[in-house]
């Protein structure tokens, strides 16, 4: 179990995160996405005890995460500055983690070495960035700590290697549920193996539900200009765009969209799309003003 | 009302993959069906949401729970099924088809000789593509993997309709 009530963490006066609260409260792959600097790392970092808190509180386990010696034991955090010692080789580096962690799986961790071509007595700081991200990913998962954090696991892989991991990180939850966040740029290639969402924008959560509400959160209308425009007066419109003379197309809040009364027949000169979360995250976070044509044009 | 293509959420079109087994006979009335778990592993998707998909077909009648056993096909869903599929989606097909007819100046006459055509070949049966799976690439490894470390459940050599005895 975690939750965060009213966590709030400023750096010199910088804010990382403000007022941040949600709760889950059982096992489930989590998704976390936002922008650089959402405050995505803070969060995470937070719950896992490394940071104390500026206002509010993060718990693990029903106890303040902060500087606790059970959370830790509870709680597997990979982010891209792990330290390992230099002088050990990365069977022993996975020896001293199993050490540590109660449940680590050392058969597991040794096989995804050998199913990566990772060899046991390699030094770290010799591998290179993608393979580093793999090993410090294998450490992650066999550590089966109930929960476990994910931080941009897949930085610096080719795109073949991250699919590989994404499923490997399915079939790990699905024989050991316990609770994952995972961050990602990349939601578009990871959204199919999560479960829920919880979506960090200036510090806050602006959204945290499951999957599917956010393959439904944006809808885009198309048809020719003279019936897009009256809708634009009605609803919040996140982009615009004309396909030559005939056609326009615009992307709004599906939930906007159903909750106006128009008449059938509008509807069917319509032609309707979805827009993937990860679209749909884009078009929320994009910076207010004029679109890029605008820019250009102008 | 037009819809598009691929712009259904994940569990939406598994439920539409699901319907279609049961439909082209792949499975049938009174059999089980795939386990929550066993499609989380086809399709490389979140076990929640792959039961998200399987309850859209309890919803609707065409596939039960038997306690302790798992999801099982009910003796009605194809008749559930044809009626559902007649009522929609031919409905929302002959709608794109008579909107491109017109876009390409296709008489009614024409379009009925085109359709009368069509009818008249009996062996020829539209398979629904199941839902966009990004990760079933490379086989191999993934054969591999699954033998070697994850689980032991290889699903890339199970037959089709044989499936998981995880309760549900």
């Amino acid at each position: 179990m975690i939750r965060c009530d009213e966590l709030t963490k400023y750096f010199n006066g910088t804010r990382a995160l403000e007022n941040c609260s949600f709760e889950i409260t059982g096992p489930t792959l989590t998704g976390v996405i936002g922008v650089n600097g959402a405050g995505k790392t803070t969060l995470f970092k937070s719950l896992a005890g490394f940071l104390k808190p500026t206002g509010g509180e993060a718990f693990v386990l029903d106890q303040p995460a902060f500087q606790n010696i059970s959370v830790a034991q509870n709680v597997m955090l990979l982010e891209e500055g792990m330290r390992f010692y230099t002088s050990a080789g990365l069977k022993e580096l996975m020896d001293s983690y199993n050490r540590f962690y109660q449940n680590f799986d050392l058969k597991l961790a040794l096989g995804l070495l050998k199913y990566f071509n990772l060899n046991e007595s390699s030094k770290y700081h010799s591998l290179s960035k993608g393979m580093s991200s793999t090993f410090r990913l294998i450490l992650a998962l066999s550590a089966r700590a109930p929960i476990t954090l994910l931080d941009e696991p897949t930085s610096g892989m080719d795109p073949g290697v991250r699919k590989d991991l994404y499923e490997i990180i399915l079939k790990d939850y699905i024989k050991a549920p316990r609770i994952i966040l995972i961050s990602s740029h990349y939601l578009g290639e990871m959204e199919q193996i999560l479960q829920d969402i919880l979506f960090i924008h200036e510090g806050k959560v602006l959204k945290h539900g499951a999957l599917e509400e956010f393959e439904t959160l944006m809808i885009a209308l198309q048809a020719s200009p003279s019936v897009i425009r009256p809708l634009e007066e009605l609803l919040t419109v996140y982009e615009a765009k004309d396909f030559g003379e005939g056609l326009r197309r615009i992307v709004v809040s599906k939930e906007d969209f159903e909750a106006l009364p128009h008449s059938v027949s509008l509807k069917e000169q319509l032609a309707l799309q979805g827009i993937s979360p990860e679209e749909s995250f884009v078009y929320l976070t994009r910076r207010k003003g004029g679109g890029i044509d605008e820019l250009y044009n102008s | 009302m037009k819809q598009l293509e691929g712009s259904e959420p994940i569990y939406v079109q598994l439920g539409d993959w699901l319907e279609n087994e049961i439909l082209s006979g792949r499975v049938k009335p009174e059999e089980k069906i795939y386990s929550q778990y066993k499609l989380s592993e086809i399709f490389g998707i979140n076990p929640a949401t792959a039961l998200k998909g399987l309850n859209l077909l309890v919803e609707k009648g065409i596939v039960y729970k038997k306690r302790g056993l798992g999801m099982f096909v009910s003796a009605d869903a194809l008749k559930l099924l044809k009626k559902e599929h007649k009522n929609e989606v031919l409905t929302e097909q002959i709608r794109g088809l008579v909107a491109e007819a017109r876009l390409l100046d296709v008489s009614k006459e024409e379009l009925i000789d085109l359709l009368e055509k069509e009818m008249k070949n009996p062996t020829r049966q539209h398979i629904q593509e199941p839902p966009e799976n990004k990760m079933t690439d490379e086989t191999d490894r993934k054969e591999k993997i699954t033998k070697t470390q994850i689980n032991d459940t290889n699903i890339n050599n199970s037959k089709r309709g044989e499936i998981n005895n995880d309760p549900m």
